[in-house]
Parts: C-alpha cells; sequence; structure tokens
C-alpha cells in the first residue's frame, strides 16, 4: 500500500548536500501500523515529510521511491500531490494546537477539509463533521465546532487533527508525534482512538515517536532510526524481546523501567568507528567522605503545611471572579538528600507548587519550612539568604539559558548576584562546575547554541549548582530530551546528589522517570495531593484510583498492549 | 444578556473610556504649554509696537478672561473645548471651531488618500516579495522599499511635481479646490500630494506586509493544510493572509494616526489647507486659541483612529476578543 524503497535525502547547505537520510526501505500493508522509532535528528519526520510531498525547500531527495498504490509520488507533479494528500494520505501533527489556524473555528476547518475532496453543499459537510467529531469521542461536538483552537485542551485539538485526517477516509495516516505534546491519560485516549480507527477504517498508519512505549503499546512493526539510516525493522514483539541491532537494544535498555528503581541507566556510547553500545556506568565515588544515606527521620529540608494559592478567574466578562485554587492546602515534606517527585497532569499545580517553594509569588495560606523556617511570608529582601539555598532547572533548555551569553558568564551569574569572590576565584568555580556535570573545560568560552539539547540541561544544572543549594527544584527536566540523553542527564542528577548534598525536588509527568529517580512521591490532581508516600510503596501497590489510573495509562514495554479492536 | 456581547460592550465602554482619559491628559498639556509659553497675547493683539495703555491692556485682558486665576481660566477652557468652543481667533475674531472644523475634513482626506494608495501599493508587493522569498523579485522589491522608506517627502514631492504637472502638464502642481465647485479638479489637486505622502508609507507596509507573510507562512497548520490537500493559492488567500493581517493593520492604523499631524510638509508644498497648514500659521502669528483648538483636534483625532484599530483587532483575531474580555 505504502512502500518506501531506497529513498535518500540531503539538505542543500552552503558546503553542498548534506545527507539526511540514507536509503530508507519500508512498506505498510492496509490496517497495520508501522512504528517509526528514533531519537531527534534520526531523519524520521523528514522521511515523513518526503512521503508527503511536503519537503521544506531547503531538503531534496537524492534517490529512491515513494509508491502509494503504486504510484511514485515522487514523480507527480503539485496539483496530482495535492489531489492524493488528504484523500489518499492524511497527516496528523506533534503539535495539535499550532497545525490548526487560529482565526478559524474548529468545525468551519474540518468542513474545509471535507469540501476540499468531496463535492457537498455546506450543510452535509457540517453534518459530517459532527458526526466526525463523535466518532473521535469530542465531548460536545456542536461546541466543539464553534470553538476556536485556543478554546479547546490539547487532547481535544488532537481529536480535531484526527477527525480532519480521516474525513476523507484516507488509505494511509501519517501520525507524527501525535501524543508527545499531550498528558499520559489523554495520551492513551488518543492512541486508543487511533487504534480504533485503524480497525475501523482500515487505514495503514505510520506512527512516528521517539517513545518506544508507545511504540510497543501502538504498533504492529517497527522500524529503527539512527542519523539517517535504518538500523532495524522488525514486528514490535521480536524488537522488544530480542532486538537485532546493539543501537535498538541501548535505546530499550536506556528507558527507566518500572521496577529498576535504584539501578543506574546504561547509557549509549559510540566508539571510534561509529558502533553503539550500551554501557552501564558505575556511579561516581565521592572523593571525600562516605556520604551519609538519607535518613527518613531527619529534620525535613522542605516542609510544606497546608499551602494555599489561588487564582481568581472570570467565567464570562460581566461575572463575579471566582476562585480557582491552584495549590489546595498541600502538605509535604523532603527529608535531606532524597528526592521527591512530584507528578500530575498538566494544569493540576505542579508548577505553581513550585514556584510558591522559590517564592516567585506568595502564597495565600500555610508554611514554608525550609530549614525550619518558614519563608512562606517572608520579604524580598529577608528572603535573599534563602534564595540560594533553592535552584531551580527548567523544562526547556533552549528558552531558559540566555543565547547571548557564554557558558561561563551562565554559570557564574548567581555567583556575580550574590557578590561572591573574586574574578579569579569565580573562574575556578565554573571550571570545577562544568567538570561537576560532564562538560569539557573548553566549554566555558563557547555560547549555548553550540551545544545539544542534553548539555545545555548539563550546563543549566551547573548553574543551579553554582551557590551551593540544597535543594534543587527539577521542573520537567529531562522531559525535553531523548530517551539515551535523559537517561545520561538521570545518572548526573543521582551522582550530584551524592557529591554535592542536594535534596530535589523533582516535577515530571513521567512516570518512569518519577520512579526511577524518587524516594518519596506525590500525586496531585487538581491542586490537591491524592497520594504521597514511598516512591516503592505508590508505584507496588497504588491505594488512589486516580493514581492507578496514572499508571495504567503508561505505555511501558512488557505490560499488556493495548487489544486490536479495544477503543 | 449574551455573554459575549456584554463582553464586546464592556471591551467598547473601557476603550472609550481610555480614548477620553487621554484626551483629557492631552487637552491639559496643551492648555499649559499655552500657559507657560513666553510672549504675551494681549500685547500682540494690541500691537506691542503701538505702546497700548495701561487700561487697554487691563480691559483686554479682562475681556479674555486672562485676568481670571490660572485653574479658573483651564476649567473654563476645558468647559468650553468640550462643546467644540475654542474661543476666537485672536486675527480676526471668528470662532476658532469654524477653522477647524473647514481644515479638518481636508487633512483626513489627504491622509486617508495617502493610506489608501500606500495599502494598494505596499500589500501586493509585500505579498510579491514573501511568496518568492530569496529570489530575484525579492531583492528588487525590498531594495525599492528600503529606499521608498529612506527618500524624505519633499524630495519626492518635488520630483513629482518636475515631472508630472512642469513636464508633463498632466497634474496641478498645488492647491485646493473645493469638491462642491470641481469635483474633477478636486481630485487632480488631491493626487500629487497624496502620491507624495503615500510612497514612503506604502514601503513601510510592503515590509510589513512580507514579514508578516513570512512568520505565518513558517507556521505548523500551514504545512498542516498544505496536508490536507488545499492548493497553495487557497492557503495564501484563506489563511495566511487573514493571519498576517493584524500587524499589517496595527502599522496602516498607526501611520494613518501619525499623518494627522504629519502632513506639515506636503500640506505646505502643495499649499493644501488642511489642519497642518492652519496650525503652522497660528503659530507663526501667535494665535493662541487658533493653536490650542488645531493641536486638540490633531490629538482627537490620532486618538480616534488607535481606538477604531484597536476595535478592528477584535475582529480580526478571536484570540484577542476572548482574553481581553
Amino acid at each position: 500500500m505504502l512502500e518506501v524503497r531506497n529513498l535518500s535525502i540531503a539538505f542543500k547547505t552552503r558546503d553542498g548536500l548534506k545527507s539526511a537520510v540514507r536509503n530508507i526501505d519500508f512498506t505498510i500493508g492496509p490496517g497495520e501500523i508501522l512504528g517509526l522509532v528514533g531519537e531527534s535528528g534520526s531523519g524520521k519526520t523528514i522521511t515523513s515529510l518526503a512521503v508527503m510531498g511536503l519537503l521544506p525547500p531547503n531538503a531534496i531527495v537524492t534517490s529512491g521511491e515513494v509508491l502509494v498504490d503504486g504510484i511514485d509520488m515522487l514523480q507527480l507533479g503539485p496539483g496530482e500531490l495535492r489531489k492524493l494528500r488528504g484523500r489518499h494520505i492524511a497527516m496528523i501533527f506533534q503539535d495539535p494546537m499550532a497545525s490548526l489556524d487560529p482565526i478559524f473555528p474548529c468545525g468551519d476547518q474540518i468542513i474545509e477539509a471535507i469540501r476540499l475532496h468531496e463535492t457537498v453543499g455546506k450543510a452535509q459537510a457540517r453534518q459530517k463533521a459532527i458526526e466526525l467529531l463523535e466518532k473521535v469521542r469530542i465531548p460536545d461536538p456542536e461546541r466543539a465546532m464553534r470553538a476556536y483552537p485556543h478554546e479547546l485542551s490539547g487532547g481535544q485539538c488532537q481529536r480535531i487533527m484526527i477527525a480532519m485526517a480521516v474525513a476523507c477516509k484516507p488509505r494511509i495516516i501519517i501520525a507524527d508525534e501525535p501524543t508527545t505534546a499531550l498528558d499520559v491519560t489523554v495520551q492513551k485516549q488518543v492512541l486508543d482512538l487511533l487504534r480504533g480507527l485503524n480497525e475501523e477504517v482500515g487505514a495503514a498508519i505510520l506512527l512516528i515517536t521517539h517513545d518506544l512505549g508507545v511504540v510497543y503499546e501502538v504498533a504492529d512493526r517497527v522500524v529503527v532510526m539512527y542519523s539517517g539510516d535504518r538500523i532495524e525493522e522488525a514486528t514490535t514483539a521480536d524488537l522488544f524481546n530480542n532486538p537485532k541491532s546493539s543501537y535498538a537494544k541501548a535505546l530499550i535498555d536506556s528507558m527507566p523501567t518500572p521496577g529498576g528503581q535504584h539501578d543506574r541507566l546504561p547509557v549509549i556510547e559510540r566508539d571510534a568507528l561509529g558502533n553503539v553500545f550500551s554501557v552501564r556506568p558505575e556511579p561516581r565515588v565521592r572523593s571525600s567522605n562516605v556520604a551519609a544515606a538519607p535518613d527518613a527521620n531527619a529534620t525535613p529540608l522542605l516542609e510544606i503545611r497546608d499551602l494555599v494559592k489561588s487564582y481568581w478567574i472570570k467565567p464570562a466578562p460581566l461575572a463575579v471572579p471566582v476562585e480557582m485554587r491552584a495549590v489546595d492546602r498541600v502538605s509535604l515534606s523532603i527529608a535531606p538528600r532524597s528526592t521527591l517527585g512530584l507528578v500530575g497532569e498538566s494544569g493540576c499545580g505542579k508548577s505553581t507548587l513550585s514556584r510558591a517553594v522559590m517564592r516567585l509569588y506568595r502564597p495565600d495560606a500555610g508554611e514554608i519550612l525550609l530549614k525550619g523556617r518558614d519563608i512562606a511570608r517572608l520579604s524580598e529582601g529577608e528572603m535573599r539568604p534563602f534564595r540560594r539555598e533553592i535552584a531551580m532547572v527548567f523544562q526547556n533548555p533552549y528558552g531558559s539559558l540566555n543565547p547571548r551569553q557564554t557558558v561561563a558568564e551562565l554559570v557564574e551569574a548567581p555567583l556575580v548576584i550574590f557578590g561572591e569572590g573574586t574574578a579569579p576565584m569565580r573562574r575556578r568555580r565554573v571550571a570545577g562546575l562544568l567538570e561537576a556535570v560532564g562538560l569539557p573545560a573548553a566549554a566555558a568560552a563557547k555560547y549555548p547554541h553550540e551545544f545539544s539539547g542534553g548539555q545545555r540541561q548539563r550546563i543549566a544544572i551547573a548553574r543551579a549548582l553554582a551557590l551551593n543549594p540544597s535543594l534543587v527544584i527539577c521542573d520537567e527536566a529531562v522531559s525535553a530530551l531523548d530517551v539515551s540523553v535523559q537517561a545520561q542527564v538521570l545518572n548526573l542528577l543521582k551522582d550530584l546528589q551524592v557529591e554535592f548534598d542536594l535534596t530535589y525536588l523533582f516535577i515530571s509527568h513521567d512516570l518512569s522517570v518519577v520512579e526511577h529517580i524518587s524516594d518519596t512521591v506525590a500525586v496531585m490532581q487538581k491542586g490537591r495531593i491524592v497520594e504521597y508516600g514511598s516512591a516503592k510503596a505508590i508505584f507496588a501497590n497504588p491505594k488512589e484510583a486516580y493514581t492507578r489510573m496514572l499508571l495504567d495509562a503508561v505505555p511501558t514495554i512488557g505490560s499488556d498492549r493495548v487489544g486490536k479492536g479495544v477503543a | 444578556m449574551n455573554a459575549s456581547v456584554a463582553g464586546a460592550l464592556l471591551l467598547v465602554g473601557r476603550k472609550l473610556l481610555t480614548a477620553f482619559i487621554q484626551l483629557l491628559v492631552i487637552a491639559t498639556l496643551i492648555f499649559s504649554v499655552m500657559y507657560i509659553m513666553p510672549g504675551d497675547p494681549v500685547l500682540l493683539l494690541l500691537g506691542a509696537d503701538s505702546n497700548p495703555s495701561p487700561e487697554a491692556v487691563a480691559s483686554m485682558r479682562n475681556q479674555l478672561g486672562l485676568d481670571q486665576p490660572v485653574m479658573s481660566q483651564y476649567f473654563v477652557w476645558l468647559w468650553k473645548a468640550l462643546h467644540l468652543d475654542f474661543g476666537a481667533s485672536l486675527a480676526n475674531g471668528y470662532p476658532v471651531s469654524r477653522y477647524v472644523l473647514s481644515n479638518l475634513p481636508r487633512t483626513l482626506e489627504l491622509a486617508f488618500a495617502a493610506i489608501i494608495i500606500a495599502t494598494l501599493i505596499g500589500v501586493p508587493l509585500g505579498i510579491a516579495a514573501a511568496l518568492k522569498r530569496g529570489s530575484l523579485r525579492d531583492t528588487i522589491l525590498t531594495s525599492v522599499a528600503t529606499i521608498g522608506i529612506s527618500v524624505p517627502v519633499y524630495i519626492l514631492g518635488t520630483m513629482l511635481v518636475l515631472f508630472f504637472s512642469l513636464k508633463l502638464g498632466w497634474l496641478p502642481a498645488s492647491g485646493y479646490t473645493d469638491i462642491s465647485r470641481n469635483a474633477l479638479e478636486h481630485f487632480r489637486k488631491l493626487t500629487l500630494p497624496a502620491v507624495a505622502l503615500g510612497f514612503g508609507l506604502a514601503a513601510s507596509i510592503a515590509r510589513m506586509t512580507r514579514s508578516s507573510m513570512l512568520e505565518i507562512l513558517g507556521r505548523d497548520f500551514v504545512r498542516a493544510l498544505r496536508a490536507k490537500g488545499m492548493s497553495e493559492r487557497r492557503i495564501i488567500w484563506q489563511h495566511v493572509l487573514r493571519n498576517a493581517a493584524i500587524p499589517i493593520v496595527t502599522i496602516i492604523g498607526l501611520q494613518l494616526g501619525n499623518l494627522m499631524g504629519g502632513t506639515v510638509l506636503v500640506e505646505a508644498m502643495f499649499n493644501w489647507p488642511g489642519l497642518s497648514t492652519l496650525l503652522v500659521g497660528a503659530v507663526s502669528a501667535r494665535n493662541y486659541p487658533l493653536v490650542q483648538g488645531a493641536m486638540l483636534a490633531i490629538a482627537a483625532l490620532f486618538i480616534c483612529i488607535n481606538l477604531l484599530v484597536e476595535l478592528l483587532y477584535s475582529l480580526l483575531d478571536p484570540r484577542i476578543r476572548r482574553k481581553r474580555t
């Protein structure tokens, strides 16, 4: 049905063609779901764009064929291609909200998609659009028809995109990271939906993702890509049980898996010949005296008691503002040198809570005890000595580093702000910090854009450690990273915890990561902590229904796969 | 009441209130500037050279209300201004409002004509450049636009007059004919000043259109529209242009506002009897009431146009509509 033969794609650069994808082959049969897996930069998205004939102007196909029912897409003119797009091959994109035109109601956009390929009247198309919305199980389809994209949640927008994609009963659907921007529970719903539609409509699905768990649960067969090459193709069961290539094996290994809580994650290493293999690095040994193990009975480093933070929102322009409790009587404590994992879906109040602890704003009620002293109501000036005790590592390593500053300037900034040491002393400190996070000393003179995402996150961590904080808040600190890079950063965080006596408040939506790194876990839902306890206990035996639902939604390797036909 | 209607009314109401407060602040500024400026209008009025008697000066002060305390002068002036009464011209005693009301439409007409010309030239050129980014066409259009922005309006105006009226004799070099007297002549005389004014504006509109189009063309949803199988032309006209319109409307609106006080050179050059001409004449004659009246009229127009532009945004962008309420 879809056959990609010997496809090679290159980018035009000033130094000539730079190969992006080399000799890719794969086929998808009717009703099949093929997973295309790889890390960022592996060429999976560019391959999918080539299939759609949507390559950016700076990319060209250097060889190969893309056969859709025997017709080579690469030989078609723009007009013929256009007729196939949407009707024959449809595409679902990563960021659903950005993929809808912001200034048209969603309904109009679905109607438009229908009328592009079918000669039906507006009223008929509208009727069909509503049926499609029912099919993708959007609550209140009439309202969704009228709503603008920004008025819907990410999950709802993705349902709209899916409705649009299946509108003309395409034979092939390309889904490019369709659930990456969504919460786990929503991800599960969307994957179930895709699977169900695949059954119902009979369309073949090319599922592109970096998430092996997603592939494990949904795909029939998997193609693994690595820096532009096809590394391995196998049925899903074969790939996960018995990966043939060392890269696929390393990739699977580097995912945090349930049960392997305090193990170190294996990371992917490359030798001089470019061969890839997986190694499980030894933990770094603390040079000085042996670190004391976290003591649950010691005075907590951070204790939060009945913390409340509300926002006042107006439901309608003339209405009286109503209180929205983003953080609702939250109490928790973190022992020194331990890690508290804070999990919950987007909008549950995780970030509000972490910002309250940072005292980026004043909580409405409750206490925040840092080393026994309540900082909830301190003034800006009184807060200053406590500021150096708390550091933060943010989610986006691209956005949180000023692109105009060198790494040395970035890392020493906290020292400069607190007027610490002389310039040579600070330079030595920066060198020490860079070494601690595993960056070469030469990095100091470079700018952030010269580093990869994982390296940038190391820079951000070095900066967070500059003032010897006791508490480090990691707000989705590894969420933007590839699995193998994520494994490296998680290992680093563990090493640093021992080396610098750090306490982590680790915020994440990724339960397997939280399970891997945390000593205690707090599950947050709608501003409240619904479950709180030792990580082992919660993951082994979740008591709350919400926690169980979150855990069930995580696509994990080794779990029962979503059965075909189960919607 | 329907929530969205209520929201819209609330939005308009809030904007109107803000506009009124802005106007009040400007009126106060205009009054105080005129008050602290050197030169005594009474002496000027009576003729400083003729060495008027103190009695005559005092009686004139009394007549003009200038012997009252400042605050009371201010409030009397403000109250009258609210009723469009800006006092009488010092030159001949005619009401200032009559001058303002007769000259204001002429400036408005010139400004609108210039903006329409600028939009008609600038927007298509910007689109043309954006669609062929990096091509020769783009380079030429962008360079012409840069030149257009940098050429001062008086040089362009002079060139236009030299070419179209002196050499070709197609259009009159300057002057004004009332539309009721001779409509054709009116528009013939409007053409050159409007083109002179509009050309530079067209250049900046073209640049804004180009960059705004390019930004929208790079968005994810454009790729999604292509994946739906929509034709490139329809993507541009139905989706990209409407999304790109917001910054374009902003710059057009801002320029129109600026033109209210920015037509000075062109009005002087083409002898166009608009607000700027009135203002320049009044300033050199120290005709204070007339200066105040003309300045207030310009400021009021500027604020009104900005208000209209802001309301237009809400129509163009549903996100603004909901967010503000």
